[in-house]
């Protein structure tokens, strides 16, 4: 199930509200959430769930190996590190890897060893660097233990964030996990955000997703420039408000039931560097490879370079195990080198438009790797983008799909940049101010939801193309 | 002080709006989710043509398969209360996401020097075994109800060449009807047939935007096809006359120039395979009788079938071919549905575009008498009534007005008196032309490709046939599918063959369909209400007329007769006929009103009492 699915909205989604706020205490609510939540989970991974359970059964001992341990002051705790990386590592080598890294092995060496690809369990690459965080964090003392097997289950399986992100880090929930208060400002605020998630995947994502996937398939005609880059454009806007839309949803839910996320977007594309951009896109996996991989080995101090460079390589094949992750990571990593090494300095003294057009460029670029897991189309893309295929630089199907959308492409564009931020901002101050502007303001923005909900709904009866980007992470 | 006041009063202002907006959307989440399980979900979708999705039963093991789950939400999804209005605005909001402009579905530049469409079916297995049930239908359907234009509608346009495998296997997936049976009131799929994609509005058709559906073509499976009906007259030898037409369709008319480098020439396509037609075959050329009549009304806007006007015109080049004079139109009864007509393109594209540019369905009936009568593919032998002209067929549907759809294998009787008798290989284009041969021959055998299994060459002997006609849209004689069906027709063993022809008097025991329902031998002769008065001949079938269709050839008064209203059987036409149950159940229920069990009489003469003289005093005042 996903959340851009009826059955989750009508139909999940209040029967997890009723009896969760039937209760009146948070144990029985906390055991609502996690049969829910299995339950979610086990709707898409009947079989997987256990691993999931297992998984976070192992980082509860884990846990409290560690604590124990470090209560004694032995040296073993870091024990508990170990196998915690071990055992979640290894699932998520065995899984989404495994095949990919004998095939690799294969075309080295020339041996033939069998090559077996696992079905990804949904969910596995979040789930897995959740539970890392956590031990990690309890051995560093970031964190205390958890002594409740359900109250650890509730964090690793909590359905909101648990198949497609954010990377919510144990300390970020801990004491919610155990205490929470109700507040109708959290409940209204998580509310809006879904609603808000729920259009930003139907309405836009979903629209420009299929134009890019008609205009990059070139099959059986070779791509005309203006369509590799009609289309690049198209999957940009795709994976931002698919992706983004996702995690609006997931801190949305977690708002309606007391959890507080931290963000995991902040309007990337309105970015002048590459470093910037990497600050506001996906900042849960980002700031997670920071404070977990870069500054553990180093950050700063010492060969930075290797550092970057690790930590670029892993943030690429996290996303999948195919070589164009691997060097769409490297691309972002080198850039973001450059940067250090000289063009920050270019770019701060520069106009900042010219850095907010490289940044779309790169970006632009960024996603040409990622998007084609066939290096030939890759290639076939770029020749394309320039004209360099002797076919004409563009073609009516390019422009019918374009204007056929037009209105989806502005609105994509145009809230690509802090508009409604800034436009909710300035209700919140009306509240002050005036009763009449702030009431006439907070109907308007009602309206504008009740209607992204309805024409999402609507959409939704009769979409066959509803793909979540992120869900095979 | 004042400043805290302020604060304590924006905090309350906020607090209302947070209560009212957690209110209402709380209640709208539950209060919807209530909603969904209270009111009753639909099963069929009127607007796609097809069964809805069903609540999967739960087992531990479709559990862990994960099946019982997708079905769940499939299902959730699929039967949402008003689903069919639901996806009408779905398809305005569609059109609301930018400026209207032609749209292309699943469509790509094709060579203009040579037809090289890539055949997803090409890697099929030979033989597609010809199912005749219920339930493989409704689960091939339930894969094809995803419209994702570029994969559904033209499997064959995703299919690389050289990624020969995933493809094929890709286009066997989205080609959702595939397999389906033959009892359906059920019109030829889009998907069955090789195409380049759909293209909407940007093309005019009399005056009015259309849909149409580009022909890539595939000059290899066109030799096939030529060289198999070659094969068939090689077997029959002369005795047996062997006709070959292959219809072009809209696009080779109506598509504006612009964008000829997305279809190929069906001309030439056409003319391509009539050069590889050996032994003798005799050539219809179709062709030019239909461009001589490219500014009548003779392709649907939203369906990619001919109107019954088109294949009138091919049928006077069928007449030339085969020696006589066809009536004229004015021979005919003209009737034109009140209820406007959205076809296949609207539910391929679910382009509001072709939903706000619906077709008129005129059709002509011939004169003459008739009977009808439906074989069942598997056994042969039991027959039941077929109107041929079933009018109640309505929605988008509506194209199974001719013969009732695509499934049947069916014979008609006709009282033509001129010595000649054809069967007849089709798809869904012949539906539209079969009747007309009702003048040109004594007994006609109507084949579809598609769904019949048994030997043709016994059958054709069997039967005593002295023509044999193909008849083919350029699409489906391109399509290795369809080629596939008439070399398994060719090839598959003679000895399977039970057919016995059924004489003019024949007894059929009364028989129980699957709704219980008893299945009469009724008599089948066509009620053109001109003929009708003055011959003794009774037509049971006329009490279906429906009120629907306004009849051109009569004072208005002729739809308001309170006889024809009174009718017990005009029930039937209310009903969404979808499924075979309901078709059966219609053609069936004459009978009731008919002496039913053993009609040993010939049926044609015997007007069986009471219905027939309703209808009589029906049609009486008419004239």
């Amino acid at each position: 199930m996903v959340f851009s699915d009826l059955l989750f909205i009508y139909m999940f989604l209040p029967l997890c509200l009723v009896l969760y706020y039937i209760f009146p205490n948070t144990t029985y609510r906390n055991g609502v959430l996690i049969i829910f939540s299995l339950a979610f989970y086990s709707f898409g991974e009947p079989v997987w769930v256990l691993l999931l359970i297992g998984s976070a059964l192992v980082d509860y001992l884990n846990g409290l190996f560690i604590d124990k341990c470090k209560k004694r002051r032995s040296r073993a705790a870091v024990l508990g590190v170990v196998m915690s990386l071990v055992i979640n590592l290894g699932v998520l080598i065995l899984f989404k890897y495994s095949g990919f890294i004998m095939e690799n092995v294969n075309a080295l060496t020339g041996l033939s060893l069998p090559v077996r690809r696992f079905t990804l369990p949904i969910g596995i690459s979040f789930y897995t660097f959740q539970t890392i965080s956590y031990t990690v964090d309890v051995y560093c003392g970031r964190a205390r233990v958890q002594r409740s097997f359900l109250d650890f289950l509730l964090y690793v399986s909590l359905f909101f964030q648990l198949v497609a992100g954010p990377i919510v880090r144990y300390t970020t929930v801990a004491n919610e996990i155990s205490r929470r208060r109700f507040s109708i400002f959290d409940m209204s605020r998580g509310i809006e955000r879904f609603v808000l998630g729920l259009g930003k995947k139907v309405i836009i994502a979903n629209s420009l997703g299929s134009i890019a996937d008609e205009l990059l398939t070139f099959e059986t005609a070779p791509v005309s420039a203006a369509a590799a880059w009609a289309g690049i454009l198209m999957f940009s806007f795709q994976i931002y408000y698919d992706f983004s839309g996702y995690s609006d949803m997931a801190i949305g839910l977690g708002l309606m039931f007391g959890f507080h996320f931290d963000e995991n977007f902040n309007y990337p594309y309105i970015s002048k560097s590459a470093s910037e951009f990497w600050r506001r896109w996906h900042i849960s996996l980002g700031s997670f490879f920071r404070d977990y991989v870069y500054i553990p080995m180093g950050g700063n101090r010492s060969h930075q370079i290797l550092n970057i460079a690790v930590v670029w390589f892993l943030t690429g094949f996290w996303h999948g195990a195919s070589w164009n992750y691997i060097f769409w990571g490297l691309f972002w990593g080198l850039l973001v080198a450059i940067e250090k090494l000289f063009l920050r300095k270019v770019l701060d003294k520069i106009p900042s438009v010219f850095g907010h057009l490289y940044l779309l460029a790169a970006a632009a670029a960024g996603w040409m790797l990622f998007y084609f897991e066939d290096l030939g189309k890759l290639k076939q893309c770029f020749f394309g983008m320039f004209g360099m295929n002797g076919i004409p630089l563009s073609d009516e199907i390019t422009a019918s799909l374009l204007k056929g959308s037009c209105f989806v492409i502005i609105a994509a564009a145009v809230f690509s940049c802090p508009v409604y931020r800034m436009l909710s901002e300035k209700t919140e101050a009306l509240a002050a101010k005036s009763a009449l502007a702030y009431t006439a303001a907070k109907i308007g923005e009602n309206i504008v939801l009740l209607g992204i909900l309805a024409v999402s709904s609507i959409l939704l009866v009769k979409q066959s193309y509803n793909p979540f980007l992120y869900f095979r992470y | 002080m004042r400043y805290v006041r302020i604060n304590l009063k924006a905090d309350a202002r906020k607090r209302a709006a947070a209560i009212i907006t957690t209110s209402i959307f709380t209640a709208l989440f539950i209060g919807m989710g209530a909603v969904s399980l209270i009111l009753e979900r639909p099963t069929v979708s009127e607007t796609e043509n097809r069964d809805l999705e069903t609540l999967p039963g739960f087992s531990v093991q479709s559990y862990l398969s994960g099946n019982f789950a997708a079905q769940l939400d499939k299902y959730f999804t699929d039967t949402v209360p008003f689903r069919d209005k639901l996806t009408e605005y779905a398809a305005v909001l569609e059109n609301a996401k930018g400026i209207p402009s032609p749209q292309f579905y699943g469509v790509k530049i094709v060579n203009p020097e040579s037809a090289e469409m890539i055949d997803a079916f090409e890697q099929d297995t030979l033989t597609e075994p010809v199912v005749h049930d219920e339930k493989s239908r409704t689960a091939d359907q339930s894969d094809g109800t995803s419209l994702v234009p570029a994969e559904t509608v033209s499997p064959s346009v995703t299919a690389p060449p050289a990624a020969s495998a995933p493809s094929a296997a890709s286009g066997t997936e989205t080609s959702p009807n595939a397999e389906s049976s033959g009892d359906e009131e059920f019109v030829g799929d889009i998907s069955d047939f090789l195409n380049n994609g759909i293209l909407v509005d940007g093309v005019d058709m009399y005056g009015e935007k259309a849909g149409i559906m580009l022909f890539g073509g595939n000059d290899k499976q066109g030799q096939r096809y030529a060289e198999l009906i070659s094969s068939y007259k090689r077997e029959l030898g002369d005795g047996v006359n062997v006709y070959n037409m292959v219809v072009p369709t809209s696009v080779e008319f109506y598509l504006p120039k612009k964008y000829s480098k997305f279809s190929n020439s069906e001309k030439r396509e056409i003319e391509f395979i009539y050069s590889k037609l050996t032994d003798g075959v005799i050539p219809v050329d179709a062709y030019s009788a239909i461009e001589a009549h490219k500014d009548e009304y003779i392709y649907f806007r939203t369906d990619h079938h001919w109107t019954d006007l088109g294949a009138y015109y091919a049928y006077t080049a069928f007449c030339n071919a085969i020696g006589q004079t066809p009536p004229a139109l004015s021979d005919y009864t003209v009737k034109t549905k009140d209820e406007p007509f959205v076809g296949s393109l609207f539910g391929y594209t679910n382009n509001i575009i072709l939903k706000n540019n619906p077709d008129t369905f005129t059709y002509y009936m011939t004169k003459s008498d008739f009977k009808g009568e439906t074989y069942n593919y598997r056994t042969i032998t039991l027959s039941e009534a077929n109107p041929i002209y079933h009018q109640y067929a309505t929605g988008s549907n509506m194209y199974g007005m001719f013969l009732g759809g695509d499934g049947y294998h069916i014979k008609i009787t006709t009282s033509a008196g001129t010595g000649r008798k054809i069967v007849m290989f089709k798809e869904s284009y012949g539906n539209a032309f079969a009747p007309y041969l009702i003048d040109s021959f004594d007994e006609i055998y109507v084949i579809d490709i598609r769904y019949f299994g048994k030997n043709a060459l016994q059958y054709i002997k069997d039967v005593g046939a002295t023509d044999v006609l193909f008849i083919n849209n350029v699409f489906a004689a391109n399509t290795s599918k369809l080629i596939d069906g008439i070399e398994r027709l060719l090839i598959s063993p003679t000895g399977t063959i039970v057919y016995t022809a059924p004489a003019e008097t024949t007894s059929v025991p009364v028989e129980t369909d699957q709704q219980g329902l008893p299945i009469g031998q009724v008599s089948q002769t066509q009620p053109p209400q001109q003929t009708v008065q003055g011959q003794q001949m009774q037509q049971v079938q006329q009490t279906q007329q429906t009120q629907q269709v306004q009849q051109q050839t009569q004072p208005p008064s002729a739809n308001t007769q309170p006889a024809q209203t009174a009718q017990p059987v005009q029930s039937a036409q209310t009903q969404p006929v979808q499924q075979s149950q309901q078709v059966q159940q219609v053609t069936a229920a004459p009978a009731v009103t008919a002496p039913p069990a053993a009609t040993t009489q010939p049926a044609a003469t015997a007007p069986p009492a009471p219905a027939a003289t309703v209808t009589q005093t029906v049609t009486s005042p008419a004239g």
